[in-house]
């Protein structure tokens, strides 16, 4: 895998900029009239990326299609009631969470945190700049089976890590988005993804070097 | 150390040896510019942009955190692994499910 390298000025800075969403064409009062062309664009939008992220989070197949029915099932209950004043994706991605809670609580399954503050404090002086520098990714950039040994590696994360991650990275959604779905605030957010990043770039070196 | 590594660690202590020393704080510290990377944070003026193009064409620290962000940004895209036939046939399960009847009374 080779990294683009940008040549304009500003065209680094434009890397940070957000993908193109379902919400662009959604028509809300169509949606709520059970209109079958925005349906159909829904679900084909919508359910890959809920699947994704279950599949994130060691839950696939059946229980997986399970999990997913049962957050569309409370999503068209509750559509009614959605006034529109935040994102579709938004709604639907909180809706999983609560499944998703839900499910682990039934089958006595705890979420804990770690030291995820901690470690992202110790990366920066007080000052702001690196206190531990990360290294040059030449490792990563040559893996070229990158795409496959990122999977494993996330099963590594804590479960808070890996949707922050994946919400961001995989969805494209803004970062105000996450924190309403994961109900963090934006530092909180911010420390979790980098949390996730350092133990991914760990664990995928690990696998290069192998 | 590559030799692009080496101008960009000579043009930064050049220009953070004259910031610090005139207070000069214009091209961002690095905890700010990651949390741009991580959150994805559109800068909002070309001034803005301008400043995290400098800071990542200076920091080589950064530089390497934003090449680690955009590989693993690719990785995760490049691999959605779902089986097209089931998914088509959850879809039409759905449809039917929560679609507009045409029995309706």
């Amino acid at each position: 895998m080779s990294l683009e390298t940008p040549q304009a000025p500003f065209e680094l800075a434009d890397t940070l900029l957000e993908t193109e969403s379902f919400e662009s064409s959604l028509d809300l009062i169509k949606l709520k009239n059970r209109d079958p062309v925005m349906l159909s664009k829904l679900f084909a939008d919508m359910t890959p990326r809920l699947l994704r992220m279950l599949a994130s989070k060691g839950i696939y197949a059946e229980t997986a299609e399970e999990i997913v029915h049962e957050c569309w099932e409370t999503f068209f209950t509750n559509l009614d009631k959605f006034e529109g004043r935040s994102k579709i994706n938004t709604f639907i991605f909180g809706i999983l969470i609560n499944k998703l809670r839900e499910h682990r609580r039934r089958s006595n399954r705890i979420d804990f945190e770690e030291d995820s503050e901690k470690v992202f404090e110790r990366s920066f002086s007080k000052d702001g700049w690196w206190s531990i520098e990360p290294a040059d990714p030449y490792r990563l950039i040559e893996n070229q089976q990158l795409g496959d040994s990122i999977q494993d590696c996330l099963k590594g994360l804590t479960d808070a890590q890996r949707a922050a991650f994946l919400i961001i990275e995989a969805e494209g959604e803004s970062s105000e988005s996450a924190c309403e779905i994961l109900g963090v605030s934006i530092s909180n957010l911010r420390v979790l993804i980098f949390r996730a990043k350092g133990k991914l770039r760990l664990c995928l070196e690990g696998e290069s070097s192998a | 150390m590559k030799l692009g590594h080496k101008i960009r660690k000579i043009a930064h202590d050049i220009y953070y040896k004259n910031a610090s020393k005139k207070k000069l704080e214009f091209s961002l510290i690095c905890r700010d510019v990651t949390a741009a990377i991580d959150l994805r944070q559109k800068p909002k003026t070309i001034t803005d942009k301008f400043r995290i193009w400098l800071h990542l064409n200076l920091c080589q620290a950064c530089k390497n955190y934003h090449d680690v962000s955009l590989v693993f940004s690719k990785a995760i895209k490049k691999n959605p692994s779902q089986d097209a036939e089931r998914l088509e046939m959850m879809n039409k399960l759905l449809m039917k499910k929560f679609g507009k009847s045409e029995d309706k009374e």
